[in-house]
């Protein structure tokens, strides 16, 4: 895992240090809230509807046994005993105090993490992939370049008061499982004809008020350009995005307007200028960093475990639990863990102390110090010996945390929502727990098999509902919450924005219309074939006829 | 009848809180003043974003209410029922818990 420099470390100490003094002069009343407010959201720190809410970066969703006991330490101190974690692999508090967020900080230091650029107008934390390192086909660690770019961008000066917040997205395999496709920038590691390894560029992604699939803007940039190349798209971007109008100050939207083959062009001139440069990335500086990534000191282990098969052959939970949260290890013997942070009627992405502790403690047993945080809002012990998985299973099944639903349709990702949010029209985790409660036998949801329904609180979008095969998006009719369906939406490397299957359904309503849209689905599907296999062959009509027939 | 009543989030927790008659800011909805027109709010809004007030309280704006059949202050609107309350989904965080009335 990356460390801290002496440089590192300074300046996240120092910004704590700062931060101090200006929550000190906030409560004295020597600044305004006009001018604290932005000192505090460069800070991490939100007011929502009942409290404060702080956004912890977990940079490439990446984290130590130790950080992870820290965040159990601040969610039982500061807050209320638990913490969200998003679908940007950060983690959210929702009740901390003004005056205390200072020693909240300085306790994050400890343990070499801070809440420095997860709001704001600025490059955020960049994500990757949850299997980076571990993944069985993939290129290379994609986090070595999350952590180049991190460094690079981290209170990069001309990039710090950019048109609207931008992040990238960084994966290293086919399967796209880091939805880099919605992202401002979303990377890709590839090989070209010759064998190198470079960068596949697309730009523009995003969701919120316009949803857009990233166009590809280069199919390879060779490493050592990767950033000369991210600083001529900022550069451009920061030069020509819009910065009068909030909904169209997002990177896609120029990308839109002046068209993608263009919009390629500017870069390319921009890039001449810079190339070859300052912004030159030797290898040398590259084997520097990936020396943090290292592999651990895996054991040589045979591909089959013997004790695992007698396991999965007397107990049919953890069988079933294996075939759905286990997945294939590049190193034989070895297992990745899904960890479901969705137990049943749960509180999708919500773990307490409790949990973080247990799996900070299987993490440091069995799995080389390490846990990720994923987008979809679980977590992953990345390298787990298959001679284990079964004292890890019984270990989280224990904390609620075993369910056996990777990817079904319980496996939901949900925003916090009109609950805690002060931008929301809608509830949304209720829902989650409704829908949850609706399909929660196990059978039934293997059976349906993959799955992914994904809800927002409003048109924002942090709930990614427009790539959800059932998308969910809360509106407000008069001070009522309403939901709207959208059908066909995909995050992975087939992205696509799901389409509005009609008029919204009330809060009662909803989950009765999300079983109607799995009846069609498991009713019409040929064998084998997926959701969206099916939307695009039959198209919407047959849920509408469902869903709106006795309207 | 409908009526106004104006709300804003506590400086030092963010916890909701509403003007009373005495212009002073509480925890409980059932304290504050109802006014009966939204000009009249409106007003009291400009003077709560006053320096001298903006040092306890963040984000003052109006909020519509309606009176229950015992002359209770029932506000209007999920958000504002969220917020005099609490998460729906943590019935003991938040307002609801009984810690603030
Ligand atoms: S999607 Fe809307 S409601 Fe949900 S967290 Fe984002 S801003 Fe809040």
């Amino acid at each position: 895992m990356y460390r801290y420099d002496e440089f590192d470390r300074t300046i996240v100490d120092e910004r704590v240090k700062q931060f101090r003094g200006q929550v000190a002069r906030r409560v004295s009343g020597d600044l305004t809230e006009e001018q604290f407010r932005p000192l505090r959201l460069m800070n991490g720190l939100y007011l929502q509807l009942h409290a404060y809410m702080l956004r912890v970066a977990v940079p490439y969703g990446t984290l130590s046994s130790k950080q992870m006991r820290m965040l159990a330490h601040i969610a039982r101190k500061y807050d209320k005993g638990y913490g969200h974690f998003t679908t940007r692999q950060n983690i959210q508090y929702n009740w901390p105090k003004l005056e205390e967020v200072p020693d909240l900080l300085a306790d994050l230091a400890t343990v070499e993490m801070h809440a420095i650029q997860t709001s704001g107008n600025c490059i955020r934390n960049v994500t990757s992939d949850q299997y980076a390192g571990v993944a069985a086909g993939e290129i290379e660690d994609p986090r070595v370049y999350c952590e180049i770019i991190r460094q690079w961008s981290t209170f990069h000066p001309e990039f710090s008061f950019l048109p609207r917040k931008f992040k990238i997205a960084v994966t290293a395999s086919e399967d796209d499982r880091a939805a880099i496709r919605v992202h401002d920038i979303g990377i890709q590691l590839v090989k070209n004809a010759a064998g190198e390894t470079g960068f596949r560029f697309f730009v523009g992604g995003g969701l919120g008020r316009t949803p857009v699939v990233g166009p590809e803007i280069n199919s390879f940039v060779k490493k050592k350009d990767l950033l000369s190349y991210l600083e001529a798209i900022l550069r451009v971007y920061n030069q020509l995005g819009r910065r009068d109008n909030l909904y169209k100050a997002r990177i896609k939207i120029l990308v839109r307007s002046v068209g993608t083959g263009e919009f390629a062009e500017m870069v390319d001139k921009e890039w001449q200028f810079i190339k070859d440069g300052k912004y030159d990335l030797p290898q040398d500086e590259i084997d520097r960093i990936k020396a943090y990534f290292a592999p651990p000191a895996y054991e040589t282990l045979p591909a089959t475990d013997a004790t695992l098969k007698d396991k999965i052959e007397a107990n049919a939970d953890f069988a079933a639990w294996v075939k759905r949260n286990v997945a294939e290890h590049k190193v034989p013997g070895y297992g990745i863990v899904n960890i479901s942070l969705k137990p049943i009627g749960g509180i999708p992405g919500d773990a307490t102390a409790e949990q973080m502790e247990v799996v900070a403690d299987l993490a440091e047993k069995y799995s080389f110090d390490e846990v990720r945080v994923t987008h979809e809002q679980n977590l992953v012990l990345p390298d787990v010996k298959k001679s284990d998985l079964f004292v890890v299973w019984e270990a989280l099944s224990a904390s609620d945390m075993g369910t056996s639903n990777l990817g079904t349709i319980t496996d939901m990702i949900s925003c916090p929502g009109l609950d805690y949010c002060n931008l929301a029209n809608a509830r949304s985790i209720p829902v989650a727990q409704r829908i949850s409660e609706r399909f929660a036998d196990l059978s039934r949801q293997h059976d349906i098999g993959d799955l992914k329904v994904k809800i927002s609180g409003c048109i924002n979008a942090c709930g990614h509902h427009h790539v959800g095969n059932i998308g969910i998006l809360g509106v407000d009719k008069k001070g009522q919450e309403f939901y709207q369906i959208t059908l066909g939406g995909s995050a992975t490397e087939d992205a696509s924005i799901g389409k509005i299957l009609g008029p919204a359904f009330s809060y009662d309503e909803i989950v009765d219309a999300v079983e109607k849209v799995v009846d069609v689905y498991l009713e019409h599907r040929a064998p084998g074939e997926a959701f969206l296999g099916l939307v695009d062959r039959v198209g919407l009509d047959p849920f509408k006829e469902k869903l709106y027939a006795a309207h | 009848m409908t009526g106004y009543v104006v709300t804003a989030n506590r400086l030092d927790d963010g916890e909701v809180v509403y003007l009373t008659a005495d212009r002073n800011w509480s925890v409980s909805l059932s304290d504050s003043e109802v006014l009966a027109s939204k000009e009249d709010a409106l007003q009291l809004v400009s003077w709560s974003e006053e320096p001298e007030q903006m040092k306890d309280i963040v984000g003052p704006y109006e909020m519509e209410v309606d009176a229950g059949p015992n002359g209770e202050i029932i506000p209007l609107g999920q958000r504002e029922i969220i917020r005099a309350k609490g998460p729906t989904v943590h019935p003991h965080f938040g307002k609801q818990a009984g810690r603030n009335g």
